[in-house]
């Protein structure tokens, strides 16, 4: 099943709900309001592939091969800068663009080492770009503190780009996410001329990164934790 | 011109010089000021067999064998060797006579020698005027294509001759386990350069290795080869001071391929070309599964006293540029 094809799913079951239960109207919840987050994002590190330096033996009639040593690499966790503005197109339903930056740390650990008992590592630092967009669902039928604190469902897509320090080096990407979080609105301004709300928002997403530096062609899976300053305009 | 007789230890040359620069150990000339690389000047490189049977193997054997050895090297598609079968020559292998002759040598003194290339260089320009390969005639040979137990494959041994050939020297990427007698026996290796052959009935190494497609295009670069690959250098220290003859490998993360190159001189520097764009892990051992003589012209300086270790830092080689600065300090045994 694909990770698309999961978020349509579960974009679609949800918007059932909120035509369901009407929540009470709020004035930042009027289409064509602007919402602007700043946000601290942990990231989850995740294995990068594994590889063996083999050496071909010198048996007859067939060789096999020989490890001179096995290196496991691993993305560490790492913590992000993410910037997301959103556009409200309807009470519930919001599509957001974003970009995030962070430095996490490349870490291979060597094993098996045909001439050393004790393993070693090498480290290098990369600069990591997300930037794409996505949908952001409210759940107004969920609602704490009197309608302030809404939770949300949100998917979407983006372009990842890693530069390996001193950028002489990139790799690029795809990435997905889907999670859920929380909006609490600290302010709420219904007449302010600008500034209608300032609150924090903080949520949790599984992503899937395809490309980047990857060893083994293959998809990862690795889940962010972010809390961060709302405002809406 | 002076001619540069090859010692055999094993299955080829001894380089006497190697030259002292990035990617791959080379063949090297020295005017007794400046060492030059060893290479030919123009391409292809015309060559001759001799029409004498040897080993079991008759001179046409001898020229297919050859034949798909050269081919092998020829087919590197980011190197612009190219090799061109003259004939055959009733000339045996080893005369000064400014051709390039392949046969076989009845040489039962050299006991433990399969094979031998021989240079004719101009000390001035490095420009490899003559070379001749011999195959000792005293050794069981086959051409059977799956090997035959017992027999030295032919194809193979003239894959490693024919890298020495185009100017290369040996490479340490293998593993060898001392023997009852002394000797060394090889158990494993990473390059059709390692200076002592596989088993009699082995065909392994009929085929290149990473290591010695970047030596091949190192010295005979084509296309964008240089544009294509990147570079790794750094330095090897003990106790503070540089680590002369110290073997450095870096291994490629996402492909596995492992190419090396050695500290040259007292400063412990290194440097290593041809590599693909990626992500590398740099290790270095001690020049102890071979003898030193294999590889350089003098033990004087060569230190093995110390123990394998891998860089700190990972470098991520970029497509027509290089990673400075990756030292490693290596502790004493």
């Amino acid at each position: 099943m694909s990770v698309t094809r999961s978020v349509a799913g579960l974009l679609a079951c949800l918007w059932l709900v909120p035509v369901a239960v009407e929540a009470q109207p709020r004035i930042h919840d009027w289409p064509g309001r602007i919402e602007v987050v700043a946000a601290g994002v942990r990231s989850s590190g995740h294995h990068l592939g594994s590889a063996t330096a083999d050496l071909l033996s010198n048996q007859v009639p067939r060789s096999s091969p020989t490890p001179l040593f096995t290196a496991n690499t691993e993305l560490r966790p790492s913590v992000a800068v993410d910037v997301s503005v959103g556009y409200r197109l309807t009470r519930t339903f919001t599509v957001e663009g974003f970009i995030a930056r962070s430095r996490p740390v490349v870490e291979t650990t060597v094993t098996n080492d045909l001439e050393l008992t004790v393993g070693g590592s090498a480290r290098e630092s990369l600069t990591q770009y997300r930037l794409g967009g996505g949908v952001v669902l409210d759940l107004p039928a969920v609602s704490f503190v009197g309608g302030r604190a809404r939770p949300f469902v949100v998917g979407g897509a983006g372009y990842l780009r890693e530069d390996s320090s001193g950028g002489t080096s990139s790799s690029t990407g795809t990435v997905y996410h889907l999670g859920a979080g929380i909006r609490v609105h600290l302010i709420e301004r219904a007449n302010a001329r600008i500034l209608k709300v300032l609150g924090v928002k903080g949520d949790v997403r599984v992503h899937r990164r395809d490309g980047g530096f990857e060893f083994e062609d293959r998809r990862r899976t690795f889940v962010t934790a972010s809390v961060g300053l709302l405002v809406v305009l | 011109m002076s001619r540069r007789p090859r010692i055999a230890l094993g299955i080829a040359l001894a380089a006497l010089i190697v030259a002292p620069v990035e990617g791959y150990l080379k063949i090297g000339v020295s005017d007794g000021r400046t060492t030059r690389v060893a290479a030919w000047p123009s391409q292809p490189i015309r060559y001759f067999v001799t029409d004498r049977a040897g080993g079991g193997l008759s001179s046409a054997e001898l020229r297919t064998a050859v034949g798909r050895a050269f081919d092998t090297w020829q087919a590197v598609p980011t190197s612009k060797a190219a090799f061109e079968f003259v004939g055959f020559t009733l000339a045996a292998p080893g005369a000064e006579d400014g051709l390039s002759t392949i046969g076989f040598l009845d040489r039962p003194d050299l006991e433990r020698t399969l094979a031998v290339t021989e240079f004719l260089i101009d000390e001035f320009t490095g420009a490899i005027v003559e070379s001749d390969i011999f195959f000792n005639s005293s050794v069981s040979w086959s051409v059977a294509p799956g090997g035959d137990v017992g027999r030295f494959d032919l194809e193979t041994v003239a894959v490693h001759e024919a890298g020495h050939f185009l100017g290369l020297s040996h490479s340490a990427l293998g593993e060898t386990e001392l023997r009852p007698d002394g000797g060394r026996r090889v158990t494993a290796a990473g390059t059709v350069m390692f200076p002592i052959a596989f088993s009699p009935g082995s065909i392994e190494l009929r085929a290149l290795q990473p290591d010695d497609v970047a030596g091949a295009s190192d010295l005979y670069p084509d296309g964008d080869y240089e544009t294509r690959t990147g570079t790794i250098s750094g330095r090897i220290t003990k106790d503070g001071r540089g680590v002369q003859g110290a073997h450095v490998v870096a291994f490629h993360l996402q492909t596995g391929a492992l190419v090396g190159n050695f500290t040259l001189g007292p400063t412990g520097d290194y440097a290593i070309a041809g590599l693909q764009p990626g992500l590398h892990l740099v290790r270095v051992e001690p020049l102890d599964d071979a003898s030193i003589g294999s590889f350089f012209e003098t033990e004087d300086g060569i230190d093995v006293d110390f123990l394998v270790a891998y860089a700190t830092r990972l470098s991520i080689v970029p497509r027509g540029g290089g990673v400075r600065g990756v030292d490693i300090r290596v502790h004493p045994k």
